[in-house]
């Protein structure tokens, strides 16, 4: 069931982002956006599955971008990438467990259930350090297809993308379980 | 694993983190509870108790559970204070700290 739910999240994060962050960045960095989205949800499922689920997340992670590169790229970009696509779709899958891993081997075990609590900082460190993971994996992958004047820009709108995903969606996260509050509240009355 | 004290969890995080960056604000029913209280308590620093918060008309129209998850919710926001030296659930207003 949790393999569901991850793979369900990954595939609605990658939706919104393909179908409305998209649209509007390919208007003002085209040429980066067949690589990188600049507000890249699905790297807040990334990290959140596997903070809660630890390396079983990553099977899930693989369904959930192989299915949504599957739905929502264009035929056009899976035929420009898929030399180099699975590199990208186990780079995108490992690079939060990496990072988690990273945290552990330095002393901040902070998967869920390992510390008592975790602090909502402590998720964005490490999901900083699993997107200049990724953005690195993720450029050298697609290496052989992105410009070498091109390389830098790309590493840099991954990271960004990653990192500003992640905030974006752990602030709906929070919104969300704010409006359940209030509901949940308004109906005891 | 259990899938839902993940989800509580999560819920925890993120709630630290809507206090963090000061999004946090009163429900109704906090704010009904913290107005009772605050009435009820009239001078500055004096202690009331739960049935007298309970018995104010701003409280005594919501339903039990939701009158004392919010008196629970600001005692640990830190608006109402229970007092010191009592045993009995004797609280005590900290108007001082609205505003701030």
């Amino acid at each position: 069931m949790n393999f569901l739910i991850v793979a369900a999240a990954y595939i609605l994060a990658h939706g919104v982002t393909a179908l409305v962050v998209t649209p509007v960045q390919s208007i003002f960095f085209p040429e980066y956006t067949v690589f990188a989205s600049l507000i890249y949800l699905p790297h807040g499922v990334r990290v959140l599955a596997t903070w809660a689920f630890g390396w079983r997340a990553i099977p899930a992670l693989v369904l959930g971008v192989t299915m949504s590169a599957w739905l929502f790229s264009p035929t056009a970009s899976l035929e420009f990438l898929e030399p180099d696509l699975v590199k990208g779709i186990l780079i995108g899958a490992f690079s939060a467990f990496l990072a988690f891993e990273l945290a552990r081997f330095v002393g901040y075990d902070s998967y869920f259930g390992h510390m008592r609590k975790v602090n909502w900082k402590v998720l964005i460190i490490i999901g900083a350090i699993s997107s200049i993971i990724n953005s690195l994996g993720q450029t050298l992958a697609y290496s052989g297809l992105i410009g070498l004047g091109n390389i830098p820009g790309t590493l840099v709108i991954y990271a960004v993308g990653d990192l500003v995903g992640l905030v974006v969606c752990m602030v709906v996260l929070m919104f969300c379980f704010r409006w359940v509050r209030w509901f949940s509240l308004s109906k005891g009355q | 694993m259990n899938k839902l004290s993940a989800l509580f969890s999560l819920r925890c995080i993120l709630r630290d983190m809507e206090k963090d960056i000061g999004l946090q604000e009163l429900s109704a029913p906090e704010m009904d509870v913290f107005l009772a209280a605050n009435a009820m308590a009239r001078d500055e620093g004096a202690a009331v108790t739960s049935d007298q918060i309970y018995s104010h008309e701003m409280a005594s129209g919501l339903a039990q559970a939701t009158y004392h998850r919010a008196l629970r919710s600001l005692v640990g926001i830190g608006l109402i204070e229970k007092a010191n030296g009592y045993k009995v659930g004797l609280y005590v207003v900290r108007s001082d700290l609205v505003g701030k």
